[in-house]
């Protein structure tokens, strides 16, 4: 198993699907962010057509 | 945040744990896969999230026919599309090994074409969306074909190729050199790995459907 140098490619691997999961972690993110924008704008719409 | 995000985490978590164990523990030798007996943990994953991808779809069809709601239409669309895009990577994950263990891309087996028959039956789901202007009537009329193409899927997947006794993939029909008797060490990275690809898929079809939501002005009350 040490020979092999498996570990490398393992690591490797990981490395990239760890940078996969944060990208999605920020989009997740944004996207509560720009939900919550959202919300809010439509509460004042609302809040606006009623005066 | 932990309190909503804890499964997108575990996922994370599992996935990582999966790609690292995987590649280090102790297989057994079989003749013919040899070391590629390793794909157990990354192709069938993606099969695995592809059916609880279109299971969801059918559990927001039926939903949805119950009781018209829009927001029903756009997760089992959704789920319908991510369930698709699993599928493709089992598809070609499955391709690249069949290439070096058979010899060939694509072999005529009945685990091969009934996956690729429900992929079809999904692709002609998206079609069918693709053609119908009106939204009440293409989330009622595409509802009731995905029960259909679910039904294809189950036994396209599910009940054909395990009569079949002529299956060269691994696991079906008169094959039976994993699954089975599937070697324990191995279990232990199997069983998280298909949870973990699960679970991520869930949250890709989560980030999905809330971006469509965004633009369409759909309401998701979950978020």
């Amino acid at each position: 198993m040490e020979s092999d140098k498996f570990f490398v490619v393992a690591i490797v691997m990981a490395i990239i699907f760890t940078g996969l999961a944060v990208y999605l972690f920020l989009l997740d993110r944004k996207l509560s962010r720009i939900e919550k924008k959202q919300s809010e704008m439509m509460e004042e719409l609302k809040r606006k057509e009623q005066e | 945040m932990i309190k909503t995000m804890w499964w997108k985490f575990l996922g994370v978590f599992l996935v990582l744990y999966s790609i690292i164990a995987g590649l280090l523990i102790d297989v057994p030798a079989l003749p013919v896969i040899h070391q590629t007996i390793r794909n157990l943990f990354y192709h069938v994953p993606m099969w695995f999230s592809m059916f609880f991808m279109l299971g969801t779809s059918l559990v927001f069809s039926v939903r949805y026919l119950s009781g018209f709601r829009m927001k029903d239409d756009l997760i089992a669309s959704g789920a319908a599309n991510t369930g698709l895009f699993m599928g493709s990577l089992g598809l070609l994950t499955g391709m690249i090994w069949a290439r070096f263990t058979w010899g060939d891309f694509w072999t005529n087996d009945p685990q091969l074409n009934g996956a690729a028959v429900s992929m079809m039956a999904y692709l002609a789901y998206v079609v069918l969306r693709g053609s119908i202007d009106e939204s009440a009537m293409r989330a009622r009329i595409s509802a009731v074909y995905n029960i259909f193409a679910f039904m294809l899927l189950v036994i396209f997947l599910g009940v054909l190729p395990r009569l079949a006794d002529s299956s060269l993939h691994p696991g079906k029909g008169g094959n039976t050199s994993t699954m089975e008797g599937l070697d324990p060490l191995m279990r232990m990275v199997f069983y998280p790995a298909a949870i973990g690809w699960i679970l991520i898929a869930f949250w890709l079809l989560q980030l999905h459907n809330r971006r469509r939501a965004l633009v369409q002005g759909v309401k998701l009350n979950n978020q």
